[in-house]
């Protein structure tokens, strides 16, 4: 688990000696990402600021016949950012706005901005970047784009594929290319829109030109309160039935709501079965009137309580309550593994109701937040990391959830990615031939398979198991 | 049996009756050396058959549809349960979905507010050099699982192999639309109008009026129409304030219309940037190019008119150079021999595209990508 002394002196060559990192307390910092449940250590992590930088680095990986894999914030949830014994390129550094052009409504910027930051940017023009996953105050553009990361407000925006114009990228090979560019709606095949997704295994993105879309004049945040988890589900199928497509139509649970309200004290109401956090934007009269109806049928379907939000800051406190509500789970339980799968919108309230079902069957605890409008859930399951079989028994109850979702019609995931995470579960999903074509492309355009090797497709003995902790030598410091 | 009828003036047509015989006329194919596709290819398809039933379960808000189905009859099937597919297209005549994706017709009056049909695919199925059936993504609004192959094979002609099924996003029918139309003797009164919408005159608490926008036309007829969503009192009001090319037509449609179709034959698509696209369209108008153009995201296409020698080799150059010097760039259209001097896609996609062609289809069994 070290890089040959030939590549450490080609590696800092690359990007200067002092951001080459190869000792043991520096790579056991980059051993897990979101997901700590998958651990590995890399033998070495630089910090390239340029595509030149960056270019340089592939070339040495290649040269030396090592792996690496393009880390941005580390905040994945489905383990794509480690690499086990290769180089992590540490993309921190490579944070710049490059240019914001409010008139053609759109930013270029380095893969390492933050991705709440790039909207702060852009906010004094009118303007935003549309996706806004709960994590967007440390994850980052290049993870967004490799993860084709979604958010509440991707519900009527769309995900980040709907939000990518141009990147500039290096490729698996080291060539460094660029697709697309400023123009909008260009049609045609589109090999930049397909890299959107593929999780750092066939480029790695050093630039990208984003769409910028008008901050919504005129906003409604409201929440409704339900003593039955079914009323919620229902209420999100007849807002939708209704012909109005919310900014955002969200659905936390009860567990959930405890844990926010124990840590955040947002006002949710502690003894609800579920909430709904349901947003309207965009004309001021159509909103007025649409926010009528959706009161009426979340009071139809089994509201007992319905509020808006009466101010910025009481809006500003639901949406913190929803953003933190994973992190919240912390607070509560000494370890959790949150989740993500997809199921038809109509099967919400099915899919809920086996998810309680299956956490009994493992004796564990689960809170759910689903991206409701989406049929996205997000089911965050409670362990015991101490316990022996504790983090065995989170595995397996998120295994038969997923399963459970694909017997519904939906999918292993909606915005984290398959990764190390669900990658022997992609079977269940495709079949053979599905997975034979995916991988032909994946291997014509990573032949070495060096770049982030051993996620997305099941590889069998090819790759290692990397689940479980990493250990230091004892002594170590960190 | 795959079928095989003959076309008056062209190579020998396939025209399988299920995906079965796709498969099959893959397999066929494969064993006796002859490519298929279009337009290039030794034999090319007709999907026309394809057409099992349109999957749609209105709250899942998402329509499965083998490719035969025309694009109207997708919209009329989601239309009837309250829901809209934003796509569109000015192509001339009606489009089967095999059709609509094979050259990418997506680029409407929709884009700036719903971008193109990649946007909205959620599962493509298609038909590997194989012979074997391959999917990717799911039937549900939002998916990351695997690699997403569909905007790989959007626009590429089949030429990756014969798409048979799509499961594309549907999203509410916006209530209370407006269609609204303005016609001026040049186009600069007219952009002047989508400029003041986009910027200082929007309505209050509106940021973007449009659900859909086009300014057309060519000598001294020229005309911005498009749908929005505001009430009608303001939509009316605010069109007149906004025009100074006398008071708009303002009329209410219950279904969101579709774009009107071109009154000619397309010949390319141009992107530039929307700050740009005054230069561009005032340029084409010097040179009496027919056009649609959608301001918002700074494209358009160039049509023939309705007769093709009124577009002239000559004309379309001296406007590529203008199209050129405004970073603009230009994309054949249905096969059309455009002249050497336009400028065209200055990024990496035509040639990565071609190594992925050559992984997917290395014996060229599909024809040939089409020109970029
Ligand atoms: C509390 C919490 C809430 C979250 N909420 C959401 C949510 O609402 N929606 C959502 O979609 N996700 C969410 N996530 C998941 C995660 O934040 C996203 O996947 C995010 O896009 C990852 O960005 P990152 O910069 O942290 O990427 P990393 O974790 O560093 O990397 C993720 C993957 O992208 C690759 N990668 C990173 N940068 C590049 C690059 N420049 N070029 C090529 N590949 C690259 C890596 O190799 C890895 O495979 C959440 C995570 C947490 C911890």
């Amino acid at each position: 688990m070290t890089l040959s002394p030939s590549l450490v002196r080609q590696l800092r060559r690359a990007v200067g000696a002092e951001h080459v990192d190869t000792g043991l307390a520096e790579t056991q910092l980059f051993a897990s990402d979101g997901l700590t449940l998958h651990q590995a250590r890399p033998a070495g992590v630089v910090y390239p600021t340029s595509t030149a930088e960056v270019a340089a680095v592939v070339a040495a990986c290649l040269a030396a016949d090592t792996p690496f894999v393009a880390r941005g914030a580390g905040t994945g949830l489905s383990g794509g950012a480690i690499s086990d014994g290769g180089v992590i390129i540490q993309l921190s550094r490579m944070n710049q706005v490059l240019d914001i052009r409010p008139e053609d409504r759109y930013a270029v910027v380095q893969p390492g901005v933050v991705n709440s930051y790039l909207s702060l940017q852009t906010r004094p023009y009118g303007l935003e970047f549309a996706p806004d996953p709960s994590s967007q105050a440390a994850c980052t553009i290049g993870g967004n784009v490799a993860e084709n990361a979604g958010g509440p407000h991707t519900l009527k925006q769309g995900v980040t594929v709907n939000h990518v114009l141009g990147q500039k990228v290096v490729l698996a090979t080291g060539r460094v290319a660029s697709f697309g560019g400023p123009w909008h709606a260009a049609t045609g095949p589109a090999f930049g829109s397909f890299l959107v997704g593929s999780e750092g295994t066939i480029a790695i993105t050093t630039e990208v030109t984003v769409r910028l879309v008008p901050t919504p004049a005129h906003v409604i945040t409201m929440l409704a309160t339900y003593e039955a988890v079914g009323g919620a589900t229902d209420s999100v199928s007849a807002i939708l039935a209704a012909g109005i497509l919310p900014a955002a139509l969200e659905f936390i649970d009860k567990l959930c709501i405890q844990a926010v309200e124990a840590h955040l004290k947002v006002g949710f109401p502690t003894s609800a079965a579920a909430v709904l956090l349901i947003e309207l934007d965009g004309d001021k009269a159509l909103n007025s009137g649409q926010a009528v109806t959706v009161e009426a049928l979340c009071r139809d379907n089994g509201a007992s309580d319905f509020r808006r939000a009466r101010s910025a800051e009481e809006r500003q406190r639901l949406w913190l309550g929803r953003k933190h509500a994973a992190g919240a789970i912390g607070k509560i339980s000494p370890a959790y593994y949150t989740n993500d799968g997809v199921v038809p919108r109509s099967r919400l309230t099915d899919i809920l109701t086996q998810i309680y079902r299956i956490g009994k069957n493992y004796r564990l605890q689960v809170g759910n937040i689903c991206h409701a409008g989406d049929g996205n859930i997000h089911p965050v399951i409670l362990f015991d990391p101490d316990t022996a079989d504790g983090a065995d028994r989170a595995f397996a109850c998120s295994a038969d959830i997923l399963t459970a979702c694909l017997e519904m019609g939906g999918s292993l995931t909606g915005e984290h990615g398959i990764g190390l995470e669900k990658r022997d579960l992609m079977p269940r999903m495709y079949t053979p031939a599905d997975l034979e074509q995916m991988r032909r492309l994946r291997d014509g355009l990573n032949p070495a398979g060096l770049l982030n090797p051993c996620k997305v497709l099941p590889e069998g003995a090819r790759c290692g198991e990397v689940r479980g902790q990493a250990t230091l030598p004892e002594g170590t410091w960190i | 049996m795959t079928s095989v009828a003959t076309r008056p003036g062209s190579g020998p047509v396939i025209q399988p009756a299920d995906r079965q015989q796709v498969a099959e006329g893959v397999r066929q194919a494969r064993q006796t050396g002859v490519s298929l596709g279009a337009p290039a290819a030794d034999q090319s398809w007709d999907f026309s058959a394809l057409t099992a039933e349109v999957l749609l379960n209105p709250p899942d808000m998402i329509l499965t549809a083998e490719t035969g189905h025309t694009l109207a009859h997708l919209k009329s099937t989601a239309a009837a349960s309250g829901l809209w597919l934003p796509l569109d297209s000015c192509h001339p005549g009606p489009l089967s979905l095999a059709q609509y994706l094979a050259e990418d017709w997506s680029l409407s009056w929709l884009s700036q507010t719903y971008g193109t049909l990649r946007d909205w695919v959620m599962e493509l199925s298609a038909i590997n050099d194989r012979g074997e059936p391959v999917r990717s993504g799911a039937r549900v609004v939002k998916n990351v699982a695997g690699y997403h192959l569909a905007p790989l094979y959007i626009g590429a002609r089949h030429a990756l192999g014969p798409v048979v099924e799509v499961s594309l996003r549907l999203i509410p029918s916006p209530a209370g639309l407006q269609r609204v139309r303005w016609s001026a003797s040049n186009p600069n009164p007219l952009l002047d109008i989508w400029l003041q919408s986009a910027q200082a005159q929007r309505p209050e608490g509106n940021s973007n009026p449009w659900v859909a926008l086009r300014l057309s036309g060519a000598g001294d007829r020229w005309s911005l129409e498009g749908l929005t969503q505001l009430s009608p009192d303001i939509a009316k009001s605010w069109a007149d304030a906004t025009t100074r090319s006398g008071p708009a037509t303002v009329d209410r449609c219950a279904q969101p219309a579709d774009e009107p179709a071109l009154e000619g034959r397309p010949l390319l698509s141009a992107h530039c940037l929307p700050s740009r696209l005054r230069a561009v369209i005032a340029a084409a108008a010097e040179q009496h190019l027919p056009l649609v153009a959608y301001p918002g995201v700074g494209a358009l296409i160039v049509h023939d008119g309705g007769r093709g020698e009124s577009v002239q080799d000559r004309a379309l150059t001296a406007w590529g150079a203008v199209l050129a010097a405004q970073e603009g760039w230009v994309r054949p259209l249905a096969g059309a021999t455009l002249p050497a001097g336009l400028p065209r896609r200055p990024d990496d996609n035509a040639a990565q595209l071609a190594e992925v062609k050559s992984i997917l289809d290395p014996d060229g069994l599909f024809g040939p990508m089409p020109e970029l």
